[in-house]
C-alpha cells in the first residue's frame, strides 16, 4: 500500500483528503505544519507528499528544500497545493524533481486519478508524471 | 552792535590820546637832548652872564615854542643854581645832580613837591678847561593823559558822525543781513529735517541774486531729496517683495519631501535644499560648489548626472530616472531624476539641471508588500474554498451516502463559509477604511456577550489545540455604544494573532476591565513577543516583524493595522506591552463618555 503524507495547517483539509484517499486504497498520514511533516519524512519516507505552502513553523517551500537537501536520492512524489499567484512564482522549485503544482481549489477525484496513473506507470516501470 | 561800536569808538579815542602823548614825549626828548648838548658845549660865561644882562637861558625861554617847556637852569657843582629861567608860575625843583661823571648827559623824572607837577629833566655837565664847572638842567612838563581843551573840536568832529552813523549802519546791516539770517534758519531747518522753506524777501542787487540762486539751489536739493526718497522707498518695497518671494521659494523648497539639487552648466552643484542632507547623507558644505565626482561615490549616479549634463542641451529633454541605494543605508532606495533648466529669456539656453532625489523606499516596500498581500489574500481565500470544494465533491460522490459524513461535511462547509465570510468582512473593512467612506453602525452593545462570542468562536475553531484559553471579565459590564461588527473584527484579530504567534502549550487570555470612565479589553499571549523597535511599526499596514517565528506564520500584515483603525475610529486607544520571547498584551481602551458622545452624534 502506497503511503501518502499530507501537510496542511487546515485540519478539515487533512480530514477530507485522508478519508477520500484511504477509500481509494492509500495509507494516509497527516501533519499540521512543515516541521511535523519533515519529522515524519525523516522517520519514514512516504511515497507521496501532499503539502500546502503557507503553514506555521515551516512552510511548504522550506519543507521541500529540506527534503531535497537531506534526501537527494529520494523516490518521492510531491504535490504542492497552492493558489495561482504562487504557481506563477515557482522559480524556487526549479531543482526539485517530481514536483507537481496543484491549484486550489483542487479536485480530489483528479488527484486520485493522477496518483493512480502515476503508480500504475511505476508498476510498468518508470514515472510518467510530467511536471 | 551798539556796544561794539562804542567800544570801537573808545578804542579809537584811547589810541589817539596815546599817540598824542607819545608825540609830545618824543618832541620834548629830542628838543631837551639837543638843547642840553648845545648848552653843555657853551662857555660858562655865556651861560652865567653878569648881573643885569640877558643870558642864553632867558633867550631860550622867550624863543620857546614848545608848550611843554618848563624851565632851564645852570647849577654849580654843589647843585646851587647860578642862573635860571622858567615858564611863568613854575618853581624849579631843587634836586641835586647825581655825581656821576660818566652820565654827562642824563634824563630823569622829577616830582615837584611844591606844586605837585611832574617834570622830565635833561641835564648835562658844563666844562671849564677840563674840569666840571657845573651843570645845565632843562625841564619839560611830563606829558600826561587827559583831554586837552584844544583837542575837543577834533574829537567832537570825529565822534559825532560815528554816533550818528552807527545806528544807521546797524539798521542797514540788519536789513541786508535779514535774508541771510533767514537762509541760515532755513538751512538749519533742512538739517533737522523740517518742512520746506524759502527766503521770502527779494532784495535787489548781488545779495538778491545770491538769494535767488540759493532758493533755486534749495529747490533743486529738495527735489533731488524727494526723488531719492521715493526711489529709496520704491527700492525698499521691491527688496521687501523680493525677500518675501525669496523666503517663500526657500520655504517651499524646504518643505518639499524630496531633495532638490541644482547643477550648473559647469557641472557644479550650486543649490541643494536641506532634504539633500538627509537623503544623500552629505552636508550641504560638502556638496555645494563641487562636481558630483567630488562628493559622490556611486558610479551610477556620477554617470547619470554628468551624462545628463552633456545631453541635456535639447529643449524638452527629460531623461529617465535611475534608482540608487545610498551609501549609508543599502536598504534604502532613492529615485534620481534630472530636469534641464532653461533660461526664461532664451528658451534654448541651458542653465543647468535640476535634480530631484526622492526616497522611494516606502513606495517600493509597499509595492512589494502589496504583491505579498495579494498572494496572502488569495491564499486566505483559497484555503477555505479548497476545503469547501473537496467536501462538496466528496458529498456528491459515494461518501455522500454516509449519513455521518453528510453531517460532518455540512458542518465543515458551514464553518468554512463562516470563515470565508469573516475574511471577506475583514477585507471589506480594510477597503472601507482605505476609501475613507466608512459609516459607523452604532449599537448599544453588551461587551460581555460580544467578547464571549468572539472567544468561543476562536477556541472552538481550535486551530492549535495545544494552547490554553482563558477568559476573565466581570459578570456585569455597562453597555457601550460601538460598531459591533468592527469591534468583533478587532477582538477577533487580536485573538487570532495571540494564537498564531504563541508558543506550544502557551496561553491565550482575554480580559475585560471596567473603570469609571472607560472599559479596557486585553488580549494576552505567551508567545514570541515583539521587540521594542517592532512595537513602533506593527500597526503599520503590511508590516510584519522580521522574525523567523513571525514569518513562518501565515499573515498579511493587515490584522493589527485594521485593529488600530477600528479602535481609533471609536476614539479609543490601542496599546501594546511586550517582551521579546515572553509574550505580548494588546489593550483596547474605549472611553465611556466618548461612547456617549458618539451616541449623541457630537463626534
Amino acid at each position: 500500500m502506497k503511503k501518502i503524507l499530507i501537510a496542511d495547517d487546515e485540519p478539515h483539509a487533512i480530514r477530507i483528503l485522508r478519508q477520500s484517499l484511504e477509500r481509494a486504497g492509500y495509507q494516509v498520514e497527516g501533519a499540521p505544519n512543515g516541521l511535523a511533516a519533515l519529522e515524519k519524512v525523516r522517520e519514514q519516507v512516504p511515497d507521496v507528499l501532499i503539502t500546502d505552502i503557507q503553514m506555521p513553523r515551516m512552510s511548504g517551500k522550506e519543507l521541500c528544500a529540506q527534503i531535497v537537501e537531506e534526501m537527494p536520492q529520494r523516490d518521492l512524489l510531491i504535490f504542492i497545493l497552492t493558489s495561482r499567484t504562487e504557481i506563477e512564482h515557482r522559480e524556487w522549485s526549479a531543482n526539485i524533481d517530481n514536483l507537481v503544482f496543484l491549484e486550489k481549489p483542487i479536485s480530489i477525484r483528479k488527484l486520485i486519478a493522477n496518483l493512480d496513473e502515476h503508480f500504475s506507470h511505476e508498476k510498468a516501470g518508470g514515472s510518467s508524471l510530467a511536471r | 552792535m551798539i556796544v561794539a561800536s562804542l567800544v570801537v569808538m573808545g578804542l579809537i579815542v584811547f589810541l589817539l590820546f596815546d599817540y598824542q602823548l607819545d608825540t609830545r614825549l618824543k618832541q620834548a626828548r629830542s628838543q631837551g637832548v639837543g638843547l642840553a648838548r648845545v648848552l653843555s658845549g657853551m662857555a660858562w660865561d655865556e651861560l652865567v652872564p653878569e648881573r643885569g644882562r640877558q643870558g642864553v637861558l632867558q633867550a631860550l625861554r622867550q624863543g620857546q615854542s614848545n608848550p611843554d617847556f618848563a624851565y632851564a637852569a645852570v647849577v654849580d657843582i654843589q647843585g646851587k643854581p647860578v642862573n635860571e629861567s622858567s615858564a611863568p608860575g613854575i618853581v624849579i625843583p631843587d634836586q641835586p645832580i647825581p655825581n656821576d661823571p660818566l652820565a654827562w648827559l642824563g634824563e630823569r623824572k622829577i616830582h615837584s613837591a611844591s606844586d605837585g607837577r611832574n617834570f622830565l629833566e635833561f641835564h648835562a655837565p658844563v666844562f671849564n678847561g677840563g674840569d666840571i664847572r657845573g651843570y645845565v638842567r632843562l625841564g619839560y612838563f611830563q606829558p600826561e593823559a587827559g583831554l586837552q581843551y584844544e583837542d575837543l573840536p577834533f574829537f567832537a568832529m570825529f565822534t559825532l558822525p560815528v554816533f550818528l552813523l552807527t545806528p544807521l549802519f546797524y539798521f542797514l546791516l540788519r536789513r541786508e543781513i535779514r535774508p541771510l539770517r533767514q537762509m541760515n534758519e532755513n538751512l538749519e531747518g533742512l538739517i533737522e529735517g523740517g518742512t520746506e522753506k524759502r527766503v521770502e524777501l527779494h532784495p535787489s542787487g548781488e545779495l538778491g541774486d545770491f538769494i535767488q540762486s540759493f532758493n533755486r539751489f534749495i529747490n533743486s536739493a529738495q527735489n533731488r531729496i524727494q526723488t531719492l526718497e521715493s526711489e529709496q522707498s520704491g527700492m525698499l518695497t521691491s527688496s521687501k517683495l523680493l525677500s518675501y518671494r525669496h523666503a517663500r521659494i526657500e520655504s517651499i523648497l524646504k518643505a518639499l519631501p524630496d531633495a532638490i539639487l541644482v547643477i550648473d552648466e559647469g557641472g557644479c552643484v550650486n543649490y541643494a535644499n536641506d532634504k539633500t542632507v538627509a537623503l544623500l547623507g552629505k552636508t550641504l558644505e560638502s556638496i555645494i560648489g563641487k562636481k558630483p565626482q567630488e562628493w559622490c561615490k556611486d558610479p551610477n549616479l556620477i554617470t547619470y548626472l554628468s551624462g545628463h549634463n552633456a545631453s541635456g542641451g535639447q529643449v524638452g529633454y527629460i531623461s529617465d530616472s535611475i534608482r540608487i541605494a545610498p551609501q549609508y543605508d543599502p536598504e534604502k532606495l532613492l529615485e534620481v531624476k534630472a530636469y534641464p533648466l532653461f533660461s526664461p529669456k532664451d528658451g534654448a539656453h541651458l542653465l543647468g539641471n535640476m535634480v530631484v532625489i526622492r526616497d522611494c523606499t516606502e513606495e517600493q516596500l509597499a509595492k512589494k508588500n502589496r504583491g505579498e498581500f495579494i498572494a496572502q489574500i488569495s491564499h486566505e481565500l483559497k484555503t477555505p474554498l479548497n476545503v469547501l470544494a473537496m467536501y462538496s465533491e466528496a458529498l456528491l460522490g459515494e461518501d455522500g451516502n454516509s449519513e455521518s459524513f453528510r453531517v460532518e461535511g455540512l458542518n465543515v462547509i458551514h464553518d468554512e463559509v463562516e470563515r470565508l465570510s469573516t475574511l471577506i468582512n475583514n477585507m471589506l473593512a480594510i477597503s472601507r477604511f482605505e476609501l475613507g467612506g466608512i459609516q459607523m453602525n452604532r449599537q448599544r452593545v453588551r461587551l460581555g456577550e460580544l467578547l464571549e462570542d468572539a472567544f468561543n468562536n476562536i477556541t472552538q475553531s481550535g486551530r492549535d489545540r495545544d494552547l490554553e484559553y482563558e477568559i476573565d471579565m466581570p459578570r456585569e459590564m455597562n453597555a457601550l455604544n460601538v460598531d459591533k461588527e468592527l469591534l468583533r473584527i478587532a477582538v477577533n484579530n487580536l485573538l487570532t494573532n495571540a494564537i498564531k504567534y504563541n508558543k506550544p502549550n502557551g496561553t491565550v487570555t482575554l480580559t475585560a476591565q471596567e473603570f469609571d470612565d472607560a472599559i479596557e479589553i486585553s488580549v494576552h499571549d505567551t508567545g514570541v513577543g515583539i521587540s521594542p523597535e517592532d512595537q513602533q511599526k506593527i500597526f503599520e499596514k503590511f508590516y510584519r516583524a522580521d522574525d523567523d517565528k513571525v514569518r513562518e506564520q501565515a499573515g498579511h500584515g493587515l490584522g493589527l493595522s485594521l485593529v488600530q483603525q477600528i479602535v481609533h475610529f471609536h476614539h479609543g486607544k490601542l496599546s501594546v506591552e511586550s517582551e521579546h520571547g515572553k509574550g505580548s498584551t494588546f489593550t483596547i481602551r474605549l472611553e465611556k463618555d466618548m461612547a456617549t458622545r458618539l451616541q449623541a452624534g457630537v463626534v
